[in-house]
């Protein structure tokens, strides 16, 4: 015969059949493929075979593994080992709860840290279709100057769904209403630390906010108002909200519905939404109101770049609109586009006046190498557990292997212990992460989302980790797996050789450059930090009260002024625009510069006649404003140095300057003087032009600044609030210490380095643990070689010298690893401040000298106790 | 009847096949019985496994013929019926007799 079926397909079948049934199988399917060559041809017979061939591959066909002889099985003695391993666990309590917190703790600070990292990239993806979704900015260029600004025309969502076919829908929000400070009062009851926006209707359903009662449609009846549940909950208790009349600033507006409250991160907030209808001359659907937030959702598969150049030449259409006002030409003003996605906005680039919850990336990149490095650390930890545990027991399981024992079963023995460590570990873990997330959420106001750690990405985490604990298992013990490995046990070579030891010193190298890493760091972040707080911010900070004033209040504010300098304890009342948490306002001047005139967008304050002595700002230039002078009202220009440089000019007393342009108030004079460069914002950004007049009474009037006497400062305010009430029974008084409001600025670094902080102590604490386990294990090693020596006359001294001595390869090995990455690391976060240390060779030279003194405590117990072994106890031993 | 010796519908037919093929009951032959019988597609490993658990249940017993040329000199393993497996099919039978009885106004012709 000399067909026959495919020999691969048959010597499968021999492979994995067990002998039992071969025969009858390959008979069975012999019979059929001879039939079918026969009937159906070769090629079919031939597939067909190959189909039954994989179809006997079942279990109850498959050749069995047969190790009967030897009590190997791991159902049989599971129950034994993990009595073992807990009991070995009793055994070293010490050694067992430490090892299980440290493991638990490193794992939850993992954990959490990774959940934050995840939540700050999955902002806004929870909502539907979130990829076809965008926010239209707007990049305006005047002249040479660019800027990124966060809105856009407040005209531009309705003509985009007009206009251009790909757009499905669009909409528009504005935070800032009137101004910041909103008054909202409900049955007598007045409320001003709502987050308010309005907010179109469309808007509402590209977004997708979910209504509990009443739609969307809600918003776009006249003076109607849309609250959160929380916000109902605040304003009218359990009563039924809706219906009811919320007053703002003196209008009477019908809630309308109610929203849930956002639950998933975003970079929109909000308590409670106002519908844009109604409000006269607040809004306009005009295209000279460009602080909205314009959003687009568009049609399935739309391209972008077209999409763009369609807006880029609707914009063009209405630029000299927008610029409604300003001597402005066709040439000098072009607008374009910035097209984000929805999904994109938290981390995105900064942008003028925008309204969104942001976070720079940079932190995020150092906190994601943290967490590698963590993660790294754990396997290291757990691997060296798990090889502390195999050469505890080596002797044990020789033993057990020579009686019979099979070479399979040290490894259930070690894998056994150490999932009981991973059966008090987990839950551990579990309660740290609990803790961890209260921790972050009162202490560093971050609040992690319940949501993210049902995520996918962090569920994909907690999978991969499993994955890597098992194959790290794997790794850790082949050596117990020859048979000749067992001899060596007994022999007690496996000691000797060190390997063991060898793998352990790599682990506890990687581990302790980890924490010389978290040590320059922290120093590194601690240092810049004082840098800022003790750098010259160019004002001065200490006893000054910043009071927030209500809007549009021009006169009262001017006598509450006058009345407040009455009050014993305060030193000085100025009044001004500056505030260091705000957006700052941006707005075009006419510039006299020596190559003619120029149109700058330029950033704008404006002061009272006081405001310079209070703050102690330097005039290095000309003069301040004079209370005394007519003209200083309309026509007197302060500028920084920054501006005086950025012009042009060398000396820029009596300078031409007019603007803001965009505002109905003329202002147009010369410069009178030049103000010491101080910092608006925080040291992240460079100082920036800054052009100031005085501000008159069609400005509206927005800080009070009080400068105190230092001794009694809470009776003074007690005072100044009895004052402030005369003047505005209405609205409750606010007010923040200057310096507690500039360190709020750095909120976002202080939790980037109170996480680093945790990050740290743990790590220097693994590190600890995982030198004095290492030490200890030295000890054991050379005892007798310890011993031989003393007996031989060698110093205690001597003997201490040399267990040291043991650790000093691998803290270089360390070093070696650490110190490149700090150049790094460090280098990277630091560029990310405008105004920085420099990188000294402290920052390697201090951690290295931190993990020594760590070494010579952790190690020198055991380093003492082995210089005062007595020789005779441990030669007589064996 | 517990569980484990609970007959499926598609052990029901393989034992019916064993049946009535008598003394030349193997794989082959019984799924080429159910195919033509039924004209159900059948694959041989599940006729095999069929066959295994059945015999692991007590309803068969087999031995291992003679070898035969067509299969290379490979032996069959032939199955019979074991008394439980004959009463089994009975009381099957019987049951579903009773049962197809019982349905009101459904004139069911049983041959």
């Amino acid at each position: 015969m000399s067909e026959h079926p495919p020999k691969w397909a048959d010597g499968f079948l021999k492979w994995y059949c067990d002998p039992e049934f071969l025969e009858e199988i390959q008979g069975d399917a012999h019979e059929l493929y001879f039939e079918r060559l026969e009937k159906e041809g070769k090629i079919r017979a031939d597939w067909k075979y190959i189909i039954d061939i994989i179809r006997f591959f079942r279990w109850s066909n498959i050749h069995k593994i047969n190790n009967e002889q030897r009590p190997s099985y791991m159902d049989v003695l599971w129950g034994l080992n993990v009595k073992m391993a807990w009991r070995h666990a009793a055994r070293n309590k010490l050694a067992f709860i430490t090892k299980t917190l440290t493991l638990s703790i490193s794992l939850a600070f993992a954990l959490l840290l990774t959940a934050f990292i995840i939540q700050e990239y999955s902002y806004d993806q929870h909502i539907k279709d979130y990829d076809r979704i965008y926010r239209v900015s707007t990049k305006i260029k005047i002249g040479d100057d660019v800027l990124n600004f966060g809105g856009s025309p407040e005209a531009l969502a309705q003509v985009l769904v007009d206009e251009i076919p790909e757009i499905e829908n669009a909409g528009w929000y504005q935070d800032e209403l009137l101004n910041w400070r909103t008054v909202f009062e409900v049955n007598e009851n007045k409320y001003t630390n709502e987050n308010a926006i309005a907010i179109t209707s469309s808007l509402a359903e590209i977004l997708d906010i979910r209504f509990l009662i009443g739609s969307h449609e809600a918003l776009d009846e006249p003076y109607t108002i849309v609250l959160t549940e929380s916000t109902a909950r605040k304003f009218f208790g359990s009563k039924d909200a809706v219906g009811e009349t919320v007053y703002f600033m003196g209008f009477p507006l019908n809630v309308a519905g109610i929203v849930r409250d956002p639950v998933a991160p975003s970079h929109l907030t909000y308590d409670l939404m106002l519908s844009p209808e109604g409000h006269d001359g607040l809004f306009c659907e005009c295209w000279d109101n460009i602080t909205p937030s314009t959003y687009i959702k568009l049609n399935h598969g739309t391209n972008i770049q077209q999409l763009k150049a369609k807006i880029t030449e609707l914009l063009e259409r209405h630029e000299l609109e927008v610029a409604k006002g300003v001597p402005l030409s066709d040439k000098e003003i072009v607008l374009t586009p910035i097209i984000e996605n929805v999904a994109d906005i938290h981390l995105g680039d900064p942008l003028v006046e925008d309204m969104a919850v942001k976070r720079d990336p940079t932190n995020l990149y150092l906190l994601a190498a943290i967490l590698l490095f963590f993660y790294l650390s754990c396997f290291a930890n757990y691997l060296s557990l798990s090889l502390s545990d195999i050469t505890a027991g080596s002797k044990k399981l020789g033993v057990l292997q020579v009686f019979g024992g099979a070479a399979a079963s040290a490894r259930e023995i070690v894998l056994s212990n150490s999932l009981v460590i991973l059966l008090f570990v987990i839950p551990l873990a579990g309660l740290f992460l609990l803790l961890g997330k209260n921790y972050a959420h009162s202490t560093l106001s971050i609040s992690l989302e319940m949501e993210t750690f049902i995520s996918v990405p962090f569920l994909l985490v907690l999978g991969l980790l499993m994955l890597a604990v098992i194959l790290l298992f794997k790794i850790s013990v082949p050596t117990l797996g020859s048979t000749s490995g067992i001899l060596k046990m007994l022999k007690g070579r496996f000691l000797e050789n060190y390997s063991g030891l060898q793998t352990k010193q790599i682990l506890a190298g990687a581990q302790l450059s980890f924490s010389i890493i978290m040590i320059a760091l922290m120093f590194l972040i601690t240092d810049q930090f004082e840098f800022i707080n003790s750098a010259y911010k160019g004002f001065e900070d200490q006893n000054t009260l910043v009071i927030k004033v209500p809007d549009g209040s021009f006169l009262e504010t001017r006598e509450l002024e006058e009345s407040l300098q009455k009050v014993t304890g305060v030193r000085e009342v100025a009044s001004s625009s500056f505030y260091t948490d705000r957006i700052k306002w941006k707005n075009i001047f006419n510039i006299d510069t020596d190559a003619g005139i120029k149109k700058a967008i330029v950033s704008y304050e404006y002061w009272g006649y006081d405001f310079v002595g209070l703050l102690g700002l330097k005039i290095i230039q000309g003069r301040d404003f004079d209370p005394n002078r007519k003209t200083d009202l309309y026509g007197a220009y302060l500028i920084n140095e920054t501006a005086a440089d950025f012009f042009g000019w060398e000396n820029p007393i009596g300078k031409h300057i007019s603007g803001p342009l965009t505002t109905r108030i003329q202002h147009e004079g010369t410069v009178v003087g030049v103000v010491k460069d101080f910092n608006t914002s925080s040291l992240h950004e460079k100082v920036e032009p800054m052009i100031v007049f005085v501000g008159t009474d069609e400005w509206s009037t927005e800080y009070l600044y009080v400068k105190l006497d230092p001794l009694k400062p809470t009776a003074v305010i007690s005072q100044i609030e009895k004052e402030y009430q005369n003047y505005f029974s209405e609205t409750p008084l606010d007010w923040e210490y200057l310096d507690t409001q500039l360190a709020n600025l750095y909120q976002e670094d202080s939790q980037v380095a109170s996480i680093f902080e945790v990050g740290l102590l743990i790590s220097i604490l693994v590190s600890c643990l995982q030198i004095f386990n290492m030490s200890a294990f030295l000890v054991l090693l050379r005892a007798k070689e310890m011993g031989i020596r003393k007996i031989i006359g060698a110093a205690p001294l001597h003997l201490f010298g040399l267990h040291i001595k043991s650790f000093i390869k691998f803290t270089f090995l360390a070093l070696i690893i650490a110190w490149p990455l700090i150049y790094l690391l460090s280098g990277y976060w630091l560029n990310n401040f405008a105004y920085r240390i420099d990188l000294s060779l402290w920052y390697f030279l201090i951690p290295m000298l931190i993990t020594a003194i760590i070494i010579l405590i952790t190690s020198g117990f055991h380093g003492i106790k082995n210089s005062r072994i007595n020789p005779i106890e441990i030669l007589n031993q064996e | 009847m517990n569980k484990g010796n609970y007959l499926g519908e598609f052990e029901e037919l393989i034992l019916l096949a064993v049946a009535s093929l008598e003394n030349n009951a193997y794989g082959v032959s019984v799924m080429k019985y159910i195919v033509e019988e039924t004209g159900r597609s059948v694959n041989i490993s599940a006729v095999h496994q069929g066959l295994k658990r059945l015999q692991r249940k007590g309803f068969v017993q087999s031995t291992v013929g003679g070898a035969t040329q067509v299969r290379g000199g490979r032996r069959k393993r032939f199955f019979e019926l074991t008394n439980s497996g004959r009463e089994t099919l009975q009381e099957i039978m019987n049951l579903k007799i009773q049962l197809y009885l019982k349905v009101p106004y459904f004139n069911l012709k049983l041959t």
